[in-house]
């Protein structure tokens, strides 16, 4: 099957990310920075030719980490301190946290203490979104890129940073083309596929995502065999950085047809303004996105909804990990929300290891309630 | 921050009729036209509030009332039934069961005008805020500050000074009268002066044997975070650091024949506050500090420049500095006030006070030689514990110390 080896190229660029970064930087003899992709302006990392990678917690088990955090730690935290511990992110020269969440900060709290050098930096992010907050992240991220030149050691001129925005726009609507396929009846893409498309686009290098995205575009309509699935799903959350969690959601007999991520649509879906100023360009986009780190509820609740209506939804999954706050907050609001427009809705909590036998009963029943 | 505890200083007991007033002030402020606004408790903007005649309730500190007053099982269910996860923050989930309307100590809370929330602690803050704003139409200010990584900078005080001035203006529009800056540095002074108190109360714990312990100061730490910026809550503080003072001349202690002193990280498990006692009895062990209750009083405020000192203030809180600060703090109240160990209380609700427990506690170990026990629990939510294992914990810890 010529076409399905496309698709499979992005789970193959995700799941060997560890060792084609590494090559990555012995061949080009330069920087990688582990960040949270989506709330992280990466554009000014790739604009200093330094390769930006989204940070992966590993599930399963976390001997070395709980020496330092407590169960009650998201356990994306936790995976990513114990892959940390267990030296197997060695290629990591630095790690860009914003500051999103109280795992987070406990996370980079003890990480401080531990790491001997000085490689991480915590970027200020917005808890509101007044006209004050938009500038302040303006200037932070202004320092932010000033922090970058030096670790670097290379100046960002503005052209440089165009020409990253420029890849980066690139990206974003290749993306939005494959998402727009999914709109079909029959979507040619699942949404487990999907995750490994988009979760790749944030490990490698965004030019050469752009290439081999063109051509999956150019081939994912003549695919032999389209996905299974009929109850059009959409799944609503965080950091989803392990397919498994969509993949046990569609083996239930559902197929997810669009989402609401962090490692989904919220990385890709609004672009830049193309406004004169780069730094202000990019610090407006990272800022306006619509999260559970600063926006109204409404704001979320509407591009929710937009999704929704866009893609033919017929129920929403919230597959939330274990002591998430922020996400378990704006599920409360965004569940009741969708009741009052008729959208049934799924809060499934998950930790690691995975209970998939619980999980895909309900996922199930949810699915049977659907049809 | 009532209820069943045994408290050894008048001031501590003169507080049950304090918070009892203070829910009846907000009531009072509705009848004489004044608004109300919900604040979160630590390093509130309140000078600003009581400098415009706006009365500041605090959920959490409503929260710890309820628990103290058994009260909170339904307001739990509530939540829990509207959607609120159990891993929640006990303190929302049981604010939250009382906004939906189930029945609640002192009648509820008076109904808000405006709600002020910030991150200066954890994300709970933000997104409870934002939840009761939903849920009770109600406007939502947030003060967005920045986590400090290493120390204050100019540029952090100027940007939170910023909104702060922004919410003055918001609340000259809803309540239609003007913020009068002489009247908002009269309010930051109160507000130093009472800190001031407050930290020289702490000072006499030095003393042995200490005349305040943590039951003591639990209660009378309720005036410093509920009415800062008020000539009442000076005059509390003097007559608690005269009545402490006097305890030091006469070398009266909590105990008299101390044997243990034990610093205390962590929200206290209100629910069980008996437990403190359990130590004071058995091993003679008293609390000689408390990073949670010393919160209020740490920051120095100058009246000249009211909202830089509120900005200040609000940035400089021990969740929202670096772990690094926090360490030295510790370290330096270890040396100051004697300490033989610290029990850290470990909410598994509350991520803000507890995710850095297990790391303070191997980093006090390797690194000073302090020892140190966690307690896992929660804070609020009877639920999550078990008085017989803390007991059991604590009596191996005290076994520990009592061999060195």
């Amino acid at each position: 099957m010529r076409e399905d080896s496309e698709v499979g190229k992005f789970r193959e660029l995700f799941e060997n990310r560890d060792s084609i970064a590494a090559e990555w930087k012995t061949k080009s003899g330069r920087k990688i920075v582990g960040c949270i992709s989506t709330y992280v302006p990466e554009e000014i990392v790739y604009a200093a030719e330094l390769l930006p990678v989204e940070i992966i917690g590993k599930p399963g088990t976390y001997a070395k980490a709980d020496a330092y955090l407590p169960s009650f730690s998201c356990s994306f935290m936790r995976g990513f301190l114990e892959k940390l511990l267990e030296k197997e992110y060695e290629y990591l020269d630095l790690v860009v946290l914003p500051s999103l969440c109280d795992s987070i900060w406990g996370f980079y709290s003890i990480w401080q203490e531990l790491s001997s050098d000085d490689r991480t930096y915590l970027l200020h992010y917005p808890s509101q979104r007044s006209k004050e907050a938009l500038n302040y992240f303006s200037e932070v991220v202004e320092r932010f890129k000033t922090f970058i030149e030096t670790f670097s050691n290379r100046d960002i001129s503005e052209k440089d940073l165009g020409a990253a925005i420029e890849v980066y726009e690139k990206n974003r609507r290749l993306l939005k083309s494959l998402y727009e396929l999914r709109k079909k009846e029959s979507p040619p893409i699942s949404g487990v596929e999907a995750l490994e498309v988009v979760l790749s686009s944030m490990t490698t290098p965004k030019h050469l995502h752009n290439q081999l995205l063109e051509g999956l575009l150019g081939e994912i309509d003549r695919r032999d065999e389209y996905p299974k699935g009929s109850t059009r799903l959409l799944v609503s959350g965080h950091i989803i950085d392990d397919p498994d969690v969509l993949r046990v959601i569609e083996d239930s007999g559902g197929i997810i047809v669009a989402d609401d991520l962090d490692t989904g649509s919220r990385y890709f879906w609004s672009l830049a303004d193309g406004a004169a100023k780069p730094v202000e360009s990019i610090s407006r986009r990272y800022f306006e996105l619509p999260s559970p780190y600063g926006s109204s509820f409404e704001h979320r609740i509407k591009y929710l909804m937009a999704m929704v209506k866009a893609f033919g939804v017929q129920g929403v999954v919230f597959p939330t990990r274990k002591f998430c706050d922020p996400y378990l907050f704006d599920y409360v609001a965004l569940g009741h929300a969708l009741k009052k427009e008729g959208v049934p809705s799924l809060l499934l909590e998950y930790e690691y290891p995975l209970a998939r036998g619980s999980l895909r009963t309900r996922v199930e029943a949810f699915v049977e309630m659907l049809r | 921050m009532t209820g069943s505890t045994r408290r050894t200083l008048s001031g501590a007991r003169e507080v049950t009729d304090l918070v009892v007033a203070h829910y009846m002030s907000a009531l009072q402020a509705h009848n004489e036209g004044r608004h109300v606004a919900w604040s979160t408790a630590v390093a509130p903007p309140s000078e600003i509030l009581y400098s415009m005649g706006v009365q500041p309730l605090f959920p959490e500190n409503y929260a710890c009332v309820s628990t103290v007053m058994k009260a909170t099982s339904n307001m739990f269910d509530a939540s829990e039934a509207h959607g609120l996860s159990r891993d929640l923050c006990s303190y929302t989930r049981c604010v939250m069961g009382s906004v939906l309307g189930c029945d609640a100590p002192l009648g509820g809370m008076e109904k808000p005008d405006v709600l002020i929330s910030t991150k200066n602690v954890c994300i709970t803050y933000l997104k409870w805020w934002q939840l009761m704003a939903d849920t009770l139409k109600c406007p939502l200010y947030v003060l967005d500050c920045p986590r400090i990584t290493e120390e204050i900078q100019e540029s952090h005080v100027k940007y939170v000074a910023k909104q702060l001035r922004d919410l003055g203006l918001k609340l000259e529009k809803i309540t239609g009268r003007a913020l009068d800056e002489e009247k908002l540095k009269e309010a930051v002074r109160l507000s130093d002066k009472a800190a001031e108190l407050w930290r020289k109360v702490f000072e006499h714990r030095r003393s042995k044997p200490c005349p305040v312990g943590v039951t003591d100061s639990s209660a009378a730490m309720f005036p410093i975070v509920a009415s800062a910026g008020t000539t009442e809550a000076v005059e509390y503080y003097e007559r608690l650091l005269s009545e402490v003072s006097e305890r030091v001349k006469e070398g009266v202690g909590v105990i008299e024949d101390e044997k243990f002193r034990l610093l205390l990280s962590g929200i206290p498990f209100w629910h069980h506050l008996s437990l403190f006692n359990y130590l004071e009895d058995k091993y003679k062990a008293v609390f000689v500090h408390e990073l949670y209750t010393a919160t209020w009083g740490i920051a120095n405020l100058n009246p000249t420049k009211p909202f830089d000192s509120l900005a200040f203030k609000m940035l400089f809180n021990p969740t929202n500095m670096p772990q690094t600060w926090l360490e030295k703090w510790v370290v330096k109240i270890v040396k100051d006030f004697s300490v033989d160990g610290m029990v850290l209380l470990s909410s598994r609700s509350c991520k803000a006070t507890s995710i850095l427990n297990i790391a303070v506690q191997k980093f006090l170990r390797e690194k000073h030689g302090i020892p140190s026990v966690i307690l896992e629990a929660d804070h609020t939510d009877e639920r999550a514990y078990s008085d017989a294992q803390a007991k059991a914990k604590l009596d191996i810890f005290m076994e520990v110390l009592g061999a060195r």
